[in-house]
């Protein structure tokens, strides 16, 4: 008798693995927008320096020019008038006792600076603080006022700052951080004038394929 | 006049030329300038209560 032939049994359908197509790489964030390389402004850094916001009107930022204009002028004169006028100077540190910093004796500018640090900090409102520079080049310490700038940002006398100190309240103190401060943010009006803001904005009408 | 009605000024000129110095565009450099000056104004008045809480109850 012969026998049914043995069916073979299907083989049970195994699931094709099926490879998913590789994912395009998400972009990171910086190249999702590529933007123009930044383009570097010197003029307008030292316009900026010179007056503040010059250099962003300078290059047609009106708007934020005029902001950093009346904001650090601003901070700095209200600074300079909670002094009274006399918390922006630069001294003439000749007959004053010598200072050493390792084992160098200073003189000059540096010794002056080392009376008084605070120039370092005002000396970058630009131009408003060049008045001290000019009294400090032409102090006369037998003359009560300088040659062009009469007593504007020249050294008070000992006796003027005693007075100041003792008899005002602490405004004038309080004054020269004001005009450090504007100095010092200045830096930054500067620097948005050379490179731009820190987060840049696409330039109008420029498109992402558009060469650079 | 206190010292402490000088304050606001250098609190808005620091705020808005910090935030102004980040951004070109005129909303979100009032948002950021915003935002720092809400920040800049609680840090100096939690020192100010932690002051006045020293002088007063220590």
């Amino acid at each position: 008798m012969a026998s049914a032939p043995s069916a073979v049994p299907p083989a049970p359908a195994v699931p094709v693995p099926t490879v998913p197509p590789p994912a395009a790489p998400a972009k990171p964030a910086a190249e999702a927008v590529a933007l123009p390389p930044v383009k570097l402004d010197p003029i307008a850094a030292l316009l900026s320096y010179l007056i503040p916001g010059l250099g962003q009107v300078y290059q047609g930022r009106i708007g934020k020019g005029l902001l950093f204009f009346f904001g650090l002028y601003g901070l700095f004169f209200y600074g300079m008038a909670m002094g009274q006028g006399k918390n922006v100077w630069l001294p003439r540190a000749a007959d004053l006792p010598e200072v050493e910093v390792f084992g160098q004796r200073l003189g000059g500018v540096p010794k002056a600076l080392s009376y008084r640090p605070q120039f370092l900090g005002q000396f970058w409102i630009g131009t408003a603080a060049w008045p001290a520079v000019v009294q400090y080049a032409y102090f006369d310490k037998d003359q009560k006022a300088g040659p062009v700038f009469g007593a504007f940002e020249r050294a008070p006398s000992e006796e003027e700052l005693n007075d100041l100190q003792r008899d005002g309240d602490k405004r004038w103190d309080l004054g020269w951080v004001y005009t450090v401060i504007a100095g010092v943010l200045n830096l930054l009006v500067i620097y948005d004038a050379f490179a731009g803001p820190m987060f840049r904005e696409p330039p109008p009408g420029w498109r992402p394929d558009d060469p650079w | 006049m206190s010292i402490y009605w000088d304050l606001p000024v250098l609190l808005v000129v620091v705020s808005l030329v910090y935030a102004a110095t980040r951004h070109d565009r005129w909303d979100k450099i009032v948002r950021e300038a915003v935002g720092w000056g809400v920040r800049i104004a609680a840090f100096l008045m939690s020192i100010g209560l932690g002051l006045y809480l020293l002088s007063t109850y220590l």
